[in-house]
C-alpha cells in the first residue's frame, strides 16, 4: 500500500533565505580561513633571505 | 674585541660572502644570487638592522616575517673575540628529528677547549649536532678505547690539528675516523709564526690527499664552516 506524505508548506522568505545561503556560507568562509602565505624567497631582501634560510634547518 | 667599525659594511661583507659559498655550494641560482648581491649593495635598511643587531646583542631581532638573527661574540684562540650573526632555528621547524652526534678532535689546550668548542656549539645549532669528545664522560677508563668508541659511534667528525706541533694525536683520529668511512671535516690552520703556543708542524704526508678546511683565524674558520655546512651534510645525506 503507497503510503501519502503531507507536503509542508514553506514560507517564500524561507525559500529566499535558502537561496541564499550557499552564497553566503562560501563568502563568509573564505573571509574566516585565509590561507597561509608561503613565504616565497623570490621577494625577500638579502638580509629576510638569509634569516629565512637558517630558520628551517 | 674586534667590533666591527661600521654595522652596515659588516653585515654587507658578512651576508656577500654566506650567499656566495650557498651559490658555489648549488643552494642558490644565478639569479637568486645576483639578485640578492644588488640588494646587498642598495638595500637601505641594511644600516639601521645592522645597528640594531650590535645594540640589542646578544638578544636577537625579527628579520622580516619569516626569521630572527642576532649578532654573537665568538671566541679567537688568542683571547679576544669577533662579531658573528646567527640565523636562529624557528621552533618545530627542523627537518630532521633526531639529533647528530659529532666527535671533536683537537688538542687539549685551555685556549682552544674554551674558543673552539664554544663556537662550534653556535654554528652547529641550527642543525642539532651535539659535540663529543675524548674523555668528555669524565670516567676514568681506557682513552684510545674510548676515543675508538666516540668516533665510531659518531654520525661525522671534525678535527682542529691547532697547536699539534708536538702532540699529533689528532692524526691518528684523523685515521681512525677515515678508516671508519666516518664524514670528516678537517681544519687545518695554516697561519704563520714560528714559537708561537699555537704552532702547528708538519702535516704527515699520508693525509696529503684528504680535502682540508685552511684557516689563519677562528674566525675564517667559523665563516667557512657556518656557510659550508648546509653542503657537507646534504652531500653526506645528514641533512
Amino acid at each position: 500500500m503507497k503510503k501519502t506524505v503531507a507536503k509542508k508548506t514553506v514560507s517564500t522568505k524561507k525559500v529566499a533565505k535558502r537561496a541564499q545561503a550557499p552564497a553566503a556560507r562560501k563568502a563568509s568562509a573564505a573571509k574566516q580561513i585565509k590561507p597561509a602565505k608561503k613565504p616565497s624567497p623570490k621577494t625577500m631582501d638579502a638580509l629576510e633571505f638569509f634569516a629565512y634560510t637558517y630558520s628551517r634547518f | 674585541v674586534a667590533d666591527p667599525v661600521d654595522p652596515a659594511v659588516f653585515l654587507r661583507a658578512f651576508l656577500d660572502e654566506a650567499y656566495e659559498k650557498q651559490f658555489v655550494n648549488g643552494f642558490l641560482s644565478t639569479d637568486q644570487y645576483h639578485r640578492l648581491c644588488a640588494d646587498l649593495q642598495k638595500n637601505p635598511k641594511l644600516a639601521a638592522i645592522g645597528r640594531t643587531l650590535l645594540e640589542r646583542s646578544p638578544k636577537s631581532i625579527q628579520a622580516g616575517k619569516y626569521g630572527r638573527l642576532r649578532l654573537i661574540h665568538l671566541r679567537e684562540f688568542g683571547g679576544s673575540t669577533f662579531p658573528f650573526v646567527q640565523g636562529l632555528t624557528q621552533q618545530g621547524s627542523r627537518r630532521r628529528r633526531s639529533k647528530l652526534v659529532c666527535f671533536l678532535g683537537h688538542r687539549f689546550l685551555q685556549d682552544i677547549e674554551s674558543s673552539l668548542r664554544f663556537n662550534l656549539v653556535h654554528l652547529f645549532e641550527p642543525h642539532a649536532i651535539t659535540l663529543r669528545w675524548a674523555g668528555d664522560d669524565l670516567g676514568a677508563g681506557d682513552l684510545f678505547e674510548k676515543i675508538l668508541t666516540a668516533i665510531s659511534r659518531a654520525d661525522l667528525c671534525l678535527f682542529d690539528n691547532l697547536a699539534t706541533s708536538n702532540k699529533p694525536n689528532v692524526y691518528i683520529e684523523i685515521g681512525i675516523a677515515y678508516a671508519l668511512r666516518k664524514p670528516m671535516l678537517f681544519c687545518e690552520y695554516t697561519g704563520t709564526g714560528t714559537g708561537t703556543p699555537f704552532e702547528t708542524g708538519s702535516f704527515p704526508s699520508d693525509l696529503q690527499g684528504l680535502l682540508r678546511i685552511q684557516y689563519q683565524s677562528y674566525q675564517e674558520l667559523c665563516k667557512k664552516l657556518y656557510f659550508g655546512l648546509p653542503g657537507f651534510l646534504k652531500h653526506n645525506k645528514l641533512l
